[in-house]
């Protein structure tokens, strides 16, 4: 038997990146949320997390807004995206959010963006709607009643 | 246009105190010292003209306190009970008419313009009905009883409809085109048509000086709009009567070959085929009905030996007819299955196109933020490290996946590929549902014949009729099936005939299309503005600008303001060195520019080559900005007083000195108004 030399080459292509992974995408993101749904600009990070949540499928965005209106929020858990979290440590390192005791606040540069980026009409038309009709409406509160379930007793 | 006079009326506990002027058709100079009133005579002439937006502001808080609130007269503080003003207007026919506008009144909304036929001011013509107006209400450059609809209609202009910066399109409103005529003193020397009021309209001054130019561009416009709406009709129409067309051909299970899903020019309506499917094979319409014709002769043969023929033979009829049922049963379920298949399938490439739309529209975002966040300085908008600066991959989860990634910008031509080729899959999917839902009519069609066919043969080998009763029903049903085919074929023919026209439309609006100039301005357009270029050069130089050499300012074609090399020309701050002692700032060489410029553009518009749209008329309050010297004032006014039919208005305080006003005013031609003390008096 003649062995004759044959070779596959595979060329590796690139692959497609969610939007939703792309930093500035999701950074934007958060200071949308930042800006336009909590108070004085700053949010806990289970909060932030529960808007995150909640803007990948209209379903559960549904619930958000119908939990601001009725000021109860019957959601029992929601996930915690390791982009967001990412996502936020490099927003803190360009000095858009920093730290605070209760989880994270926007800096003067944090909310110069977040203007523009709420001016911009062109983009986040689903986020702006549905942060508009939820306001500020979703409190710190609500969501802690709901994570205090959470705690391992 | 012509303003004849303007009158105010102030109702007082000690009688009307106001004021009457009459403006000639030519120059008239309003001069006044300082606080005199000059601007607020100004003012009520803009507002009575409903104009009072290029002051900065709607209704009367545009307004002097002086006509609507208190007099000083006699060192006396009389209170005003009520004040309107009264403006009298020509226009270029001839007709007269007098406005009336309450400044403040119990009764009357300062919205409302009352215009009455006939010149009440300066011949005390009777004031006959009113027909009232209004202006600063949502649509009222476009509905009738709009004020600025009526002014325009009796001004003859035509408004065209421009785009605005948010999209959408909007009129060039007549209040625009009145900043490039009348310029108030507050803000109105700052730029060129510095005044126009804020309505959204995309690059506003380019659009009013184009309108005032007569450039066709709007007329281009319009006509590519109107296309555009065309087109979408057009397709439409196709649409609507090609569905149509497929729909009553798919009663008789007919399909149509050679009718586009999308209109095209092309279409023949002699290249369109009908034909009849039976088991997939398709059979020319024509050639089918001469089948069912011979069917129908060999039937006929049939009925005369069936009542010598047995019981036999019947039976054996029998058997093959529901032999044939049983396939054609199997057939037409199949094809309702695979119909079925096709529908949730195309159902599910719909919902992947939507996703892929979505998805493309979050990249669309992604890429504009990067931009965004590069404007603020976010070092991960240039894949940045913010830390360490070190490059970094452009997405979050890049410790979690290996291999490579795509750029944002591969990304996005990857996802419109992606629906790119859903849409073409979607249309040809369309394209099949539609085909195999014929398919299934027409064998639901065929089942039940020939199920009934069966059912009348059983019944003639039960009986042993002498006549059978099989024959006649498929005898029946086939007459039934010939008339239908011919009715279809005259309907058929109207279809095609409104085809053939939407086609014919097509062709049309194409030509047409390529019938548009492909430059913005065309070769009558460039000619305007090169003429309009070398009117501002000479009225800059006869107003004495020597901030930069007059030869090499040009109209730039990009926002037709004047331009050195490229750049937008307003102050210049630094001068070329010159000997002249009197030599004026440089801001009140830009105010010389200004006034070339307005001037330009009624000079442009007014020559009989190339007729604009200028109304005529001038209103500058106080144009000797910046201690304008006074040879640069009498050029302005020589200029002004020189032009044959532009009515120009003039209010100006000459440094409040006797020999600035002899000499800006030296030998011309003009109706002086001025006044000793208050403006408002007894009337």
């Amino acid at each position: 038997m003649t062995e004759e030399k044959t070779r596959l080459l595979f060329q590796r292509r690139p692959a497609p990146v969610m939007a939703d992974h792309r930093p500035l995408y999701k950074i934007c993101q958060f200071l949308l949320i930042l800006r336009m749904a909590s108070r004085s600009g700053k949010s806990s990070l289970p909060r932030m997390h529960l808007f995150n949540w909640a803007f990948k499928r209209s379903d559960r965005s549904a619930r958000i807004i119908n939990a601001a209106k009725s000021k109860e929020l019957r959601v029992t858990a929601w996930g915690f995206d390791p982009a967001l979290a990412i996502a936020l440590k490099y927003g803190i390192a360009e000095g858009l959010v920093r730290t605070v005791s209760t989880g994270y606040e926007l800096t003067d540069r944090g909310i110069a963006l977040a203007d523009a980026v709420v001016k911009d009409k062109d983009v986040f038309g689903s986020e702006k709607a549905i942060l508009i009709s939820i306001g500020k409406d979703i409190t710190e509160g609500m969501v802690e009643a709901v994570a205090k379930d959470w705690e391992v007793i | 246009m012509i303003i004849r006079a303007i009158k105010l009326r102030a109702v007082t506990c000690k009688g009307d105190y106001g004021f009457y002027f009459t403006f000639a058709r030519g120059l008239t100079v309003i001069r006044g010292s300082n606080s005199s009133g000059k601007s607020t005579l100004f003012n009520c002439l803009l507002y009575g003209l409903g104009m009072e937006e290029l002051v900065g502001g709607k209704g009367e808080k545009t307004l002097n306190y002086a006509v609507k609130e208190f007099i000083e007269y006699d060192n006396q503080r009389i209170n005003i009970v009520a004040s309107e003003v009264y403006v009298e207007l020509e226009n270029d026919a001839g007709r007269i008419v007098t406005l009336r506008r309450a400044i403040r009144d119990e009764v009357r909304d300062t919205k409302l313009v009352e215009i009455f036929e006939g010149s009440h001011l300066t011949t005390k013509a009777e004031l006959g009905t009113a027909t009232p107006t209004y202006l600063h209400d949502a649509g009222g450059a476009m509905k009738l009883e709009g004020y600025h609809r009526v002014l325009e209609n009796f001004l003859g202009l035509e408004l065209p409809q421009v785009a605005k910066t948010g999209g959408g399109e909007c009129k060039l409103y007549l209040q625009t085109i009145f900043a490039a005529l009348a310029v108030e003193q507050k803000r109105g020397w700052t730029d060129y048509i510095a005044n126009i009021p804020f309505y959204g309209i995309r690059d506003a001054r380019m659009q009013v000086t184009q309108y005032l130019l007569g450039l066709s561009v709007f007329e281009t416009n319009v006509l590519r709009s109107r296309l555009d709406a065309d087109a979408v009709a057009i397709d439409i129409d196709w649409r609507t009567f090609s569905d149509g067309l497929q729909r009553e051909v798919a009663v008789v299970g007919i399909v149509v070959e050679g009718v586009q899903g999308r209109p095209s020019a092309l279409f023949d309506p002699a290249h369109v085929r009908f034909a009849k499917q039976t088991e997939g094979v398709s059979v020319p319409v024509a050639e089918y009905v001469v089948q069912l014709r011979s069917e129908y002769t060999a039937l006929t043969k049939q009925a005369e030996s069936y009542s010598r023929s047995s019981g036999a033979d019947a039976l054996k009829v029998l058997d093959t007819m529901s032999e044939e049922l049983q396939l054609i049963s199997v057939l037409h379920e199949r094809a309702s299955a695979s119909l079925t298949l096709q529908r949730a399938s195309l159902l599910e490439y719909e919902t992947l196109l939507k996703e892929t739309k979505e998805d493309l529209e979050r990249n669309k975002t992604a890429a504009k933020l990067r931009n965004l966040g590069a404007q603020h300085a976010v070092e991960l908008a240039s894949g940045q490290c913010p830390t360490c600066h070190q490059h970094v991959d452009d997405t979050l989860l890049s410790g979690m996946v290996s291999g490579p990634q795509m750029d944002l910008q591969a990304n996005i031509d990857y996802l419109d590929s992606q629906r790119r080729m859903l849409q073409r899959q979607i249309a040809g999917m369309q394209e099949a549902v539609r085909q195999s839902e014929v398919n299934v009519a027409n064998l639901a069609t065929r089942v039940a014949a020939k199920h009934d066919y069966r059912n009348a043969l059983r019944g003639d080998v039960s009986n042993g009729a002498a006549e059978s009763r099989a024959i006649v029903r498929r005898q029946v049903q086939i007459e039934l099936e010939v008339a239908a085919i011919e009715k279809l074929e005259m309907q058929v023919a109207t279809h095609l005939e409104r085809l053939k026209d939407v086609a014919r439309r097509l062709a049309e609006n194409q030509v047409a299309r390529k019938s548009l100039p492909k430059d913005t301005y065309t070769q009558s357009d460039l000619a305007r503005i090169s003429l309009f270029q070398k009117m501002f050069r000479a009225n800059a130089g006869s107003f004495g600008y020597e901030s930069a050499k007059i030869s090499e300012i040009e109209i730039s074609l990009d926002n037709l303001t004047p331009s050195l090399s490229q750049l937008e020309l307003r102050e210049i701050i630094k001068k070329v060195p010159q000997t002249d002692i009197k030599a004026d700032s440089s801001a009140s060489d830009f105010v010389r520019l200004i006034w070339s410029y307005l001037l330009a553009l009624y000079q442009t518009s007014a020559q009989s080559s190339t007729k604009g749209n200028h109304p005529g008329v001038l209103l500058l309050d106080e144009p000797g900005q910046h201690s304008m010297r006074s040879g640069s004032q009498h050029a302005l006014l020589q200029i002004l007083s020189g032009e044959p039919n532009l009515q120009s208005i003039i209010a100006a305080s000459f440094d409040e000195n006797e020999s600035v006003f002899k000499e800006a005013t030296d030998g011309l031609q003009y109706k002086l108004i001025e006044w000793d003390g208050k403006l408002l008096r007894p009337l």
